[in-house]
């Protein structure tokens, strides 16, 4: 949970370098390619390299929704139920979940951005781009 | 199996039916389910010579304030916690100090209340962009989404696979959740994510189940009924590995386990005769009935609205109910799944129970993820 003090993890989690252009944060592994989300901090899990061989670099928040669900019931930070969760395919080939826009169907063009929930959490949510209607 | 390693028998079953949480300490509901063992044995707990507890959600230390009761005999005891297959690991356990021949006699006991605060997970300093949002039941739905969206079939077939299980449990009088329920009033309830609506998810409670293992020459030295002994034949523990993006990782993972199990076992998936899955959300049972290779891929969902995994189809699939009736109370769950295949076995599974069975399977995943299977074989059938 978001405080005053501390970034939300969706934040944490992303970057901004271009004005406009969300991207998320990752690590690209030296020895094998193995590209982690959330960026990987312990070790490569395919072949176990660590360290300075986890390169940190970014991947374009923007994707295709694999398949979307409406969680009808939650209890706990960030957006009231029902909403909308998708597995998204980025551009990169990485496949993350996160919170989509209520609607979004399989097959949709999505870009994610970081908005602000009515608790004060902060949250990375898809929604559809024009390419995708 | 090398010359050097020795067969390994179920000879006694014990269980605390599963049910909603109480003020029960676990202790009984263990002891309940050991006493039954113990009992169903013909046995007496100065012949248990190693125990394993398998438990997630109670905390560190529980088994010897629970086994002493039983009278303190010394032998070895440890807790094993492996997530959903803390139960089915303990068993493993037991088996592997018998087969190695460390013991002659060893109990596998899971116990479990719902008391849990975090977990490995969430301790493993790791954030995501779900993080809190996505339960179980989310990310099944998610799944389920993906099996309608590939495979053509309707929700009408993961209705029916919780009407079969429901069914299945009315007639286990240690099922937690024993409700008459059939697919149009699973449809009809109100949704919980996606598809997935009550009947579809398991409930977790509170329970004990055991089973003892022994060797042949336990068998005969304590005078144990051999014709109600159960080999396991093959008991096998794999863990999860990267896969290439988007494939189900517990699916997959249970393709290599089901694949080493029924080669350590010598048999074919066409033998097995009752087969126990980790069955918490109705889209797994078909998930993994194709993982295992009961049905081609894609063609689950036909096969459950044809009856093939009903108890008198040709291979029975949570005949005790699985754990969407039975319950899924976590540290009991795996080795309740390998009580059932042996009641079955013995042919002592009354009005559940599945015609001319002599070979059966217990699959059991462990967030993390690891996979667990056991087969067990009636040889005298």
């Amino acid at each position: 949970m978001s405080t005053e003090n501390a970034p939300s993890p969706a934040r944490t989690l992303t970057t901004e370098d271009t004005p406009g252009s969300l991207a998320l944060r990752v690590t690209r592994c030296a020895e094998d390619g193995l590209i982690a989300f959330p960026p990987e901090q312990f070790g490569c899990q395919r072949c176990g390299a660590h360290g300075d061989r986890l390169v940190p670099t970014a991947v374009p928040a923007i994707g295709t929704v694999v398949d979307a669900v409406t969680v009808h019931r939650h209890r706990g930070p960030g957006p009231e139920a029902p909403f909308s969760l998708a597995t998204v395919d980025l551009d990169d080939g990485l496949i993350v979940r996160a919170l989509v826009d209520g609607g979004v169907v399989h097959g949709a063009a999505v870009e994610g951005s970081l908005v602000p929930m009515a608790d004060g959490t902060e949250w990375l949510v898809f929604a559809q781009t024009e390419k995708g209607i | 199996m090398p010359e050097t390693q020795r067969r390994v028998y179920v000879v006694g079953v014990g269980i605390h039916p599963y049910r909603a949480p109480s003020p029960t300490p676990y202790v009984q509901l263990g002891l309940t389910a050991v006493r039954g063992a113990l009992a169903d044995a013909g046995l007496r707990w100065t012949d248990v010579e190693s125990a394993y507890v398998g438990s997630a959600l109670i905390g560190a230390a529980i088994g010897q304030p629970m086994l002493r009761h039983l009278g303190a005999t010394g032998i070895p005891v440890a807790q094993v916690e492996n997530a959903s297959a803390s139960g089915s690991t303990a068993v493993r356990q037991a088996y592997l100090d018998i087969q190695a021949g460390a013991a002659d006699v060893s109990i596998a006991v899971g116990v479990d209340k719902p008391a849990m605060r975090s977990d490995g997970y969430r301790e493993s300093g790791t954030v995501d962009l779900v993080d809190g949002l996505v339960n179980p039941a989310t990310h099944f739905a998610l799944l389920a989404e993906e099996y309608l969206r590939t495979s053509g079939a309707t929700p009408a077939a993961l209705a029916r696979v919780a009407a079969k299980n429901h069914a299945n449990g009315l007639r286990n009088p240690a099922a937690q959740r024993r409700e008459a329920i059939d697919v149009t009033a699973i449809l009809a309830e109100p949704p919980i994510a996606g598809v997935l609506t009550k009947h579809q998810c398991c409930p977790v409670g509170e329970g004990a189940a055991a089973v003892i293992l022994a060797s042949e020459d336990a068998i005969a030295r304590l005078g144990i009924d051999p014709s109600r002994a159960v080999r396991i034949a093959a008991s096998v523990a794999r863990s999860e590995e990267v896969y290439a993006p988007g494939v189900f990782p517990d699916a997959e993972l249970t393709k290599v386990t089901t694949s080493v199990a029924l080669t350590e076992a010598g048999i074919s998936v066409a033998d097995l005769d009752v087969v126990e899955v980790h069955d918490a959300f109705s889209i797994e049972e078909l998930v993994y009935i194709e993982a295992i290779g009961l049905s081609g891929p894609g063609r689950a969902a036909a096969d459950v609205l044809a009856g093939d995994y009903d108890i008198g189809g040709r291979c029975a699939v949570s005949a005790s109910g699985g754990l969407q009736s039975m319950g899924h109370p976590v540290g009991p769950t795996g080795v309740g799944q390998v009580v059932e295949i042996t009641t079955q076995l013995r042919g002592e599974a009354g009005e559940r129970q599945q015609p001319g069975a002599r070979v059966g399977l217990a699959h059991m995943l462990g967030i993390g993820t690891v996979c667990i299977e056991h087969v067990l074989v009636r040889d005298d059938a």
